[in-house]
Order: structure tokens, then C-alpha cells, then sequence
């Protein structure tokens, strides 16, 4: 996304487009980010379909999303690489006996860019169906959504032929889609940051990338703080207020560092809550207010 | 850690992603080194400051002193990981003949397979971890693992690999030596069909790095043996970094069970990033102008509101832990970059 001189609305752009990546350092909050968004636009009646994929099937998933009512698939390899063998081959009849073992399963767990591009063959597949409006993609932690970036392209480049290949490139067409959008979730913390920076380069060097929003999660609210602090304040509160005061600046500071990435940086507040439903619900109407900050 | 830092010697450091992991493996090598052990820390892509204060900012070898305070014989050392160097060297580990070894470091498919491959990472700390353990000059070992979604891919890694390089996969590509002629054809349709997915370079491709680390399986089964051996043995100690919420617990209590079916024992739970707690009310008598009293109430209750929350989750992550030890950190607001505070950080960790 271009730097214009207005910033653009999070849920206006994202009204407009078909598919959104989720990508970002380990414990940053994606999947609340991917839900949390996924709930703002089913609000403006939007049909919306989460699919997230885990390298190591990790069902982490917390049981209260289901809560949404938002569509929701959680990808694995094996048995998206199934779904596609059976639907490009029409080999069904001997599927098990061949491929429902533990050497296939290896294979498909370990090969070099196979499980990548099976997932995102997978994505590709459910991209732009008519039935929904708007696709998230819920991608694992930045090394290897760059895995899942790179490895059609490489399929692409390195394979003359075969299904995959000339699949590959529809597949990296649909990454730089204009109707596609990448976003980054962080905190406003130097380890995310400086991993923020390090994918946006990788990924920049790949292709070009519809690179979207940097949503920064968990940032200390802003709250106006008397200046100077009034005396009669204990010596606790005043404590509290000055750490407030020094999160917030601090902050600020580490943000800097992001800001001349081409993304929209959009700062959402940690809420004072650690429920996970809560959380989401909240951030859903903080992505849905228009006013960047 | 109370009472067990003192008879271990491998401590690993595990847990989900942006918990502060690599500051509490820091800090307990900082600590452990001052009480006068050799520790070596091994860590994966430490945060800018944090290198710095370990002595990173020019990192040029392996294995890098780093100077502490008041200590004349250095003591502590810190290694940072390199995964595709590792890769090369356990390659070469394992290759039969020199011919072997060249044939699959220059094979394009293997760069990029060390690249790709789920969990080369946590297949690499351990390989250096192993390594580190048969040198006995180092009496303390910390393994900052490696950053990713489930905290338990490390543990996984040796186990994935060992299976992906079992014989039986690697000669499901030769399919002459399979036995069963049904099978047989089962598997020849079976490289039809991913021919016709992936094209026949692709596959042969594959099949030539197959063939090329066809011999290597034992290597990579013994290595995971020696692994498991030594993740259960009673000189090892795993700790879960954690944060008190609804996601880091449901996750802690996944990992915690996933480690007991592993027969793998968890020595303690070390809580980050406690929000300090304090009378966060403004007492009625203090005599405020009413939009300054109500700025700063603003403040006290979001900031007591975080405390409650946070507490909650402390006392959920109290009934579940029951006997194991636990340990709290507070959160710091300032990110840290200095011997100074990992070693007040890793005195709490040992006190």
C-alpha cells in the first residue's frame, strides 16, 4: 500500500479486499488480530472465512472462538495434499493404499517446500469463491510464512513442468493480487520490530507484495496524564503514573524504528483484559474505528 | 529453580514466542556464571541489545566470552546458532565417504530443504546442545530454544527428522528393494502420481538427495536416542517461561502434558512479565481538581484492572503447576541491555 497523504480507514480498505495474510514474530497476538478482524467485517455483513495453518498442526486454538459463528478451517498438509491429488488426478481408487501411510506422511511433513506449497495450493483453491467476500489467511510466525511465500515460487522457477508448476504461478499471481492484502501484527517492542523489518525486506526481495497494515498490538493506552503531577499524591501512585508515563514513551520510541516501512502503521491498545474472546471482541471495534492513530 | 540449579547442568529454556525466553536464559548465565561456574548460554537471534550486553555486537566466532564484572577468569560464554553451518556439519558427521558429503551439500534441493525443513532449527540447538554436553570443562549448559509456534517442536525435531531419514522412507524411492511386490506397485503409482504433480525434475531431484543420504538413518536415529536420553536425564532441566492469560495457559497446560507423555520431567515455571501491584486507589482525602482526580483515575484503574486480570491467571496457573516450582518476574519497562540487570533478574532465578 502506497503512503498517500491520507491514511486509509483499516476496515474501509479491508472491505475491498478478497484475501488478507496474517503474518508476525511468535506471540504477538496474530490469531486474536485475524479473528478480531474477521468479526469487524462479518459486523458490516460481510461473509468471511478463516483458514489458519500451523507447520506442526497445533490445535492451540481456543474452543470460545467457535463462539463467532465465523467459518473457520484449520489447514493441515496431508490432508490438503490429498484433497488436491484426488480433485487434479481423479485418482481415487487406490488414495489409501498408497498414500494413507506413515512414508507418505513423512514425506509430505518433511519434503522440501511441499507442505508450503500444498497449503497454499489449498489457499489459492478457496480464493475468490463466491461464497464468501473475504478470505484471512492466518499464517504462522514470519520465517516460515516467508516458507510459504517462497516455496510456489520456487516450484515455479526450478520445475519445468507438472501440475504444481503451472499451478505455482496462478499461486503467485494471487500474492501479489491487487485484491490482496499482507498484513504484519507486532508489539511495540524491539524483537518484533527489528523481525518486522527483517520480513518486510525478505519478503520485498521475493515479490511485490501487497503489503498492507502494521498492526501494533498491546500498546499502552495514551491516557492524558496531569503535568506536572499534583504533590499530595502518594508515593505509589505517583510511581504508577510516571511508569505509565515511561511505557508509553518508551513505546513510542521503539515505533520510530517501524516508521519508514511501507506499511499504515495502526495502533491497537492492550486492553486490561487476558481473556481471549474478550480480547478479540474488543479489538474487532478498535480495527473498526476509522481514525488511525 | 530454588533448590535444583545446583544439580543441574543442562538447563533448557522453553515456552511460547515473545515470553522473554532469551532474557531469562541471559540472566541465568549471567547468575550461574558470578556463583564461579563455566556456563556457556546457546541462543537463537537475540534481540539487538540484549547481544549486546552478551557481547554479540561484533560476533565473529562461535563461541564468544563474555566479561563480567569483578570476575578475573571468564565464565561465561555464549554461542549464538548458525543453522545452515550446523546442517553442513552434521551432514558431514554422518556421510559415509567424502564423495557422499559433496554430493549432498551441493545439491540445490538441500539448501533448500535445510531452509525449509520444519523444525532445522530446534534439530540444530539440539545438535549444538549435544555437543556442548561432551565437553565436561562446562559445568553449566542454558539452551535458549528457539523461537517458534509450539514450544514443543524441539523436543519433536530429532524424532521428525529421524523419521523422515528412517530406511524404509528413503527406500520407498528405490522401489527395487522393496520386498512386496504389492506394495511395489502401489508405490510406483504412487511416484506416478506425484510426477505428474511436481514434474519429473522436481522428483528426480528429490529422489537423488533420497538416494544420496540412503546409509545416514542409522546416524540420525542414534542421534535421537542420545537426545531423548538426554532431555529424561535427572542433570537436565526443563523450564516453561509462561504468561499469565487465558491463551499462555491453555497452551502451559498443553505443553505440561505433552511433556508428561514424554516421560520428560518439567523442573519449573517461571511467570514473566508480572505487572507489579500496588494500592492502586487514590484515596478520597487527597484534595484534587476534578478533571485532574479523574485523569488519574483513569490511569490507577486501568493499571488495577491489569493487576486483577493478570492474578487470576496467576492463581490458574497455581492449581494446575501444584508442587512444581514457580517463579515470578516482573515486568520491566525498559527493554533490557545490561549485565547489571540480567544478573539482578538471574538472582531472583536462583535465590
Amino acid at each position: 500500500m502506497k503512503s498517500s497523504t491520507s491514511k486509509p480507514s483499516f476496515l474501509a480498505d479491508s472491505l475491498k479486499r478478497k484475501i488478507i495474510f496474517f503474518t508476525g514474530k511468535g506471540g504477538v497476538g496474530k490469531t486474536a488480530m485475524a479473528w478480531a478482524t474477521a468479526l469487524a467485517l462479518q459486523r458490516q455483513k460481510q461473509r468471511v472465512k478463516i483458514v489458519s495453518w500451523s507447520p506442526f498442526n497445533n490445535p492451540s486454538e481456543n474452543s470460545a472462538l467457535k463462539d463467532f459463528g465465523i467459518p473457520w478451517e484449520q489447514l493441515d498438509s496431508v490432508s490438503c495434499f490429498k484433497e488436491y491429488a484426488l480433485k487434479t488426478l481423479k485418482f481415487e481408487k487406490f488414495f489409501d493404499a498408497v498414500f494413507d501411510n506413515k512414508i507418505l506422511k513423512a514425506f509430505i511433513g518433511a519434503a522440501p517446500g511441499l507442505p508450503e506449497t500444498v497449503i497454499a495450493g489449498k489457499v489459492w483453491d478457496l480464493f475468490d469463491r463466491a461464497e464468501q467476500d473475504t478470505l484471512i489467511v492466518d499464517l504462522p510466525a514470519t520465517g516460515h510464512a516467508l516458507s510459504f511465500f517462497k516455496s510456489p515460487m520456487g516450484i515455479e522457477k526450478m520445475f519445468a513442468s507438472g501440475f504444481v508448476h503451472r499451478q505455482a504461478g496462478q499461486i503467485c499471481d494471487m500474492f501479489i493480487d491487487p485484491r490482496a492484502r499482507l498484513d504484519i501484527v507486532t508489539l511495540p517492542e524491539e524483537m518484533p520490530i527489528l523481525e518486522t523489518q527483517q520480513f518486510v525486506e525478505s519478503a520485498l526481495n521475493l515479490a511485490h507484495f501487497p503489503l498492507g497494515f502494521l498492526l501494533v498490538n498491546q500498546c499502552t493506552p495514551d491516557f492524558p496524564i496531569p503535568n506536572p503531577l499534583p504533590k499530595e499524591l502518594s508515593r505509589e501512585v505517583t510511581n504508577c503514573l510516571i511508569d505509565h508515563q515511561n511505557r508509553v514513551r518508551r513505546e513510542t520510541l521503539v515505533l520510530k524504528e517501524a516508521s519508514n516501512l511501507p506499511l499504515v502503521i495502526k495502533k491497537l491498545p492492550r486492553f486490561s483484559t487476558e481473556v481471549l474472546k474478550e480480547t478479540i471482541e474488543r479489538l474487532a471495534e478498535s480495527l473498526a474505528e476509522s481514525l488511525e492513530s | 529453580m530454588k533448590p535444583q540449579w545446583k544439580e543441574k547442568r543442562i538447563f533448557l529454556i522453553g515456552g511460547p514466542g515473545g515470553v522473554g525466553k532469551t532474557t531469562v536464559a541471559a540472566a541465568l548465565g549471567v547468575s550461574l556464571a558470578l556463583e564461579g561456574y563455566k556456563t556457556v548460554v546457546l541462543t537463537v537471534d537475540p534481540a539487538k541489545r540484549l547481544a549486546q550486553a552478551l557481547g554479540f555486537e561484533n560476533f565473529t566466532s562461535d563461541l564468544q566470552p563474555v566479561s563480567l564484572p569483578e570476575q578475573k577468569e571468564t565464565k561465561l560464554f555464549a554461542s549464538m546458532l548458525d543453522t545452515q553451518r550446523y546442517f553442513d556439519k552434521i551432514i558431514t558427521r554422518f556421510a559415509a565417504s567424502e564423495r557422499q558429503r559433496d554430493k549432498i551439500l551441493n545439491n540445490r534441493l538441500y539448501r533448500i530443504m535445510v531452509e525449509s525443513l520444519g523444525g532445522s532449527h530446534e534439530y540444530a540447538a539440539m545438535e549444538r546442545l549435544l555437543e556442548f554436553t561432551k565437553d565436561s570443562s562446562f559445568e553449566k549448559i542454558i539452551v535458549d530454544t528457539p523461537p517458534s509456534q509450539n514450544a514443543l517442536d524441539l523436543l519433536n525435531a530429532p524424532q521428525k527428522l529421524a523419521d523422515f531419514m528412517d530406511n524404509s522412507v528413503l527406500s520407498w524411492f528405490q522401489n527395487s528393494k522393496t520386498p512386496f511386490s504389492l506394495f511395489r506397485q502401489g508405490t510406483r503409482m504412487a511416484m506416478k502420481v506425484l510426477e505428474k504433480l511436481f514434474g519429473s525434475d522436481f522428483f528426480k531431484a528429490l529422489a537423488e538427495v533420497m538416494d544420496d543420504l540412503e546409509g545416514m538413518h542409522k546416524g540420525f536415529r542414534d542421534r535421537n536416542l542420545e537426545v531423548l536420553t538426554l532431555l529424561k536425564s535427572d542433570r537436565t532441566g526443563f523450564f516453561l517461561v509462561t504468561y499469565p492469560s487465558e491463551l499462555r495457559f491453555s497452551e502451559s497446560q498443553h505443553f505440561i502434558r505433552v511433556l508428561k507423555e514424554k516421560r520428560i520431567p518439567l523442573s519449573g515455571v517461571i511467570l514473566n512479565r508480572i505487572e507489579p501491584s500496588g494500592p492502586l486507589r487514590l484515596p478520597d482525602s487527597v484534595a484534587l481538581p476534578k478533571n485532574t482526580r479523574e485523569e488519574i483515575e483513569v490511569v490507577l484503574r486501568y493499571r488495577a484492572e491489569l493487576v486483577s486480570q493478570q492474578q487470576y491467571w496467576l492463581s490458574k496457573f497455581n492449581d494446575a503447576a501444584g508442587t512444581l516450582p514457580q517463579i515470578r518476574l516482573e515486568k520491566r519497562t525498559e527493554d533490557i541491555h545490561d549485565l547489571e540487570t540480567l544478573s539482578q533478574i538471574g538472582k531472583i532465578l536462583i535465590s
